[in-house]
């Protein structure tokens, strides 16, 4: 349960989940071993019930997304309708993080996936947050720039905020982060650059979970379907109340908060890790 | 750009088909972009599959436009 609630906050919140993952277990002294095969299909429950969640939160969103996507392939060409422009940024947005997921998910995680780089890793998160904060508030200080919404947002610029989710593949740097901190520095404003975001997430997460859907099947798996559904739940219930929070917080807040979080828990868990493995 | 569309396609179908069979022996490159004979993975040709869709997509967009 502690895992699910854990997952369900952490995807969410520009604080890294995968790095969590990596952190706590040898943190509370659990004995998790990250390549069993019932923690992984457990992981695959925890990520179908975050995707559930939000697809759940934005559902009035994606349904006219889909109408508009599926219209549009449909006619052929673009109308310039605000869902239709939308579909297609997620679409052109999902397409490197798809890709280089693919491609080289497996072999960074094999690189990077112990406490020591995950510490280091999420200071770097924090830093990214706090330079994307100055950035901002640098380049609407010195011109006229204003905010726009996300449907202004141009094809190169969602390929961008798209191409920053693939900075998560490293664990410690959150996704959820790294494409808040690219929608600010496109000129969207708090509020729609974490709605842009957690859209982004959805179907990458979703996805992610479905395409290992077959891991829950595998022998050696003990998970039951009690378990596997209290963490699917759980875990939605968690991310679902984590992004009605998120974004009311973007409202009038901004990712600096969560930068301190991450540069002292990471500072922290670089210390710890650092003392055990030279005493 | 409607033969780019085409030959992306082709390509990204070709990519899905020898992600399925598996036929190169196992190394960095081969097993990155799923190809390697040491392991089944849903995950590369589901990959190359969308990538075809979306060119065939976008070969309709450009054959619309034309029109």
């Amino acid at each position: 349960m502690f895992l699910a609630i854990l997952q369900g906050v952490s995807e969410l919140f520009p604080i890294s989940s995968l790095g969590h993952t990596v952190l706590i277990p040898p943190l509370l002294h659990w004995h998790v071993d990250e390549g069993d095969e019932s923690f992984l299909a457990f992981v695959v429950v925890l990520h179908l019930g975050t995707a559930l969640a939000l697809l759940a939160y934005y559902r009035n969103e994606w349904a006219r997304i889909v109408r508009a996507l599926v219209a549009s392939v449909v006619r052929g060409r673009f109308i310039g309708d605000r869902d239709e422009r939308l579909g297609w940024l997620l679409v052109v947005g999902t397409i490197p993080v798809g890709i280089l997921g693919v491609l080289f998910q497996s072999s960074v995680r094999a690189l990077f996936a112990s406490p020591i780089p995950v510490a280091i890793f999420l200071m770097i998160n924090a830093l990214v947050m706090f330079a994307g904060e100055a950035l901002r508030r640098r380049q609407h200080a010195r011109s006229e720039r204003v905010s726009k919404p996300i449907e202004r947002v141009s094809w190169l610029e969602g390929l961008g905020v798209g191409a920053a989710q693939s900075l998560a593949l490293l664990p410690g740097i959150s996704r959820s982060g790294a494409s808040i901190v690219a929608g600010l520095l496109i000129d969207l404003d708090h509020e729609a650059a974490a709605t842009y975001s957690f859209l982004l997430a959805t179907p990458v997460i979703l996805l992610a979970g479905i395409l290992e859907i077959p891991a829950l099947f595998k022998p050696g798996v003990a998970i039951g379907p009690v378990e596997a559904i209290a963490g699917c739940v759980v875990a939605g219930v968690t991310a679902y109340a984590s992004v009605a929070f998120l974004t009311r917080y973007f409202q009038h807040n901004d990712l600096r908060p969560f930068g301190w979080y991450c540069l002292l828990a990471g500072a922290a868990a670089l210390i710890i890790f650092s003392t055990k493995v030279f005493s | 750009m409607k033969s780019l569309a085409i030959a992306l396609a082709v390509i990204f179908v070709l990519c899905g088909i020898l992600s399925i069979v598996h036929p190169l022996a196992a190394n960095e490159m081969t097993r990155a972009l799923g190809f390697s004979n040491d392991k089944v993975h849903a995950k590369h040709p589901f990959l190359y599959f969308v990538l075809a869709v979306l060119a065939l997509i976008w070969l309709r967009f450009q054959a619309a436009a034309a029109r």
